[in-house]
């Protein structure tokens, strides 16, 4: 995958619901702050505790 | 968005100067604001569907159903942070010819984990942003595993 076949296919995934990807991909940043974005992007993880959380939550309603 | 504007950006992103690796860290800095946007429509979606049950029992089929799509989150995920870090390690390493090959593996071992979490958004009716057919064609070349179509 060629990098302008890869950003093609995750700008046209990301803009469907997200006006930040201009931001982010507001391009004169060098390597090292393009990086560090990439970094602060990644999402968190879903946790086993978040979902118990609402599970415990809806279990307790309909006890 | 449409498809002129993403070649607009596309053709800023791959101009004059741009790196190889620089343009990896733009797109996965994309892929983690698609993903981040994702997240919470996922767990709107599972908190909807429990809200709707009137016992322990839907409940329980609830989280069953939505496994795949919480499960395949977190792959697309970890996929995601392992691509920004081999940026980062291939450009520690200045080795940004040997290895623009295995970024982009990387990055369609995002691609396929994401595919994937699409597809169990379809089971239980819940809508995320797809990726465009032509891009499962060429990710099913690319990824590890070969079945991301």
């Amino acid at each position: 995958m060629s990098p302008e076949q890869l950003a093609l296919a995750l700008i046209e995934m990301a803009a469907r619901i997200a006006p930040e990807v201009i931001r982010a991909l507001s391009g004169t940043d060098d390597f090292d702050t393009a990086l560090a974005r990439a970094r602060a992007n990644v999402p968190a993880a879903i946790t086993r505790d978040e979902i118990d959380d609402m599970v415990n939550r809806h279990l307790d309603r309909v006890k | 968005m449409n498809r002129f504007l993403s070649l607009v950006v596309i053709a800023a992103l791959t101009g004059c100067g741009a790196s190889a690796l620089s343009t990896h860290a733009r797109a996965a800095s994309v892929a983690g604001v698609t993903l981040g946007t994702v997240r919470p429509v996922i767990l709107q979606h599972f908190e909807q569907s429990l809200g709707g049950c009137q016992d322990a029992a839907c409940i329980s089929r609830q989280v069953e159903q939505h496994q795949a799509v919480l499960f395949s989150y977190n792959a697309s995920r970890a996929a995601l942070s392992t691509w920004v870090e081999a940026i980062a390690l291939a450009h520690a390493a200045d080795s940004q010819g040997v290895t623009t090959d295995a970024l982009g593996r990387a990055a369609a071992g995002f691609l396929a984990a994401y595919v994937d979490m699409v597809d169990a958004g379809h089971i239980i009716e819940l809508e995320l942003p797809a990726v465009p057919p032509e891009v499962r064609i060429i990710v099913s070349g690319l990824a590890p595993r070969g079945d991301a179509t």
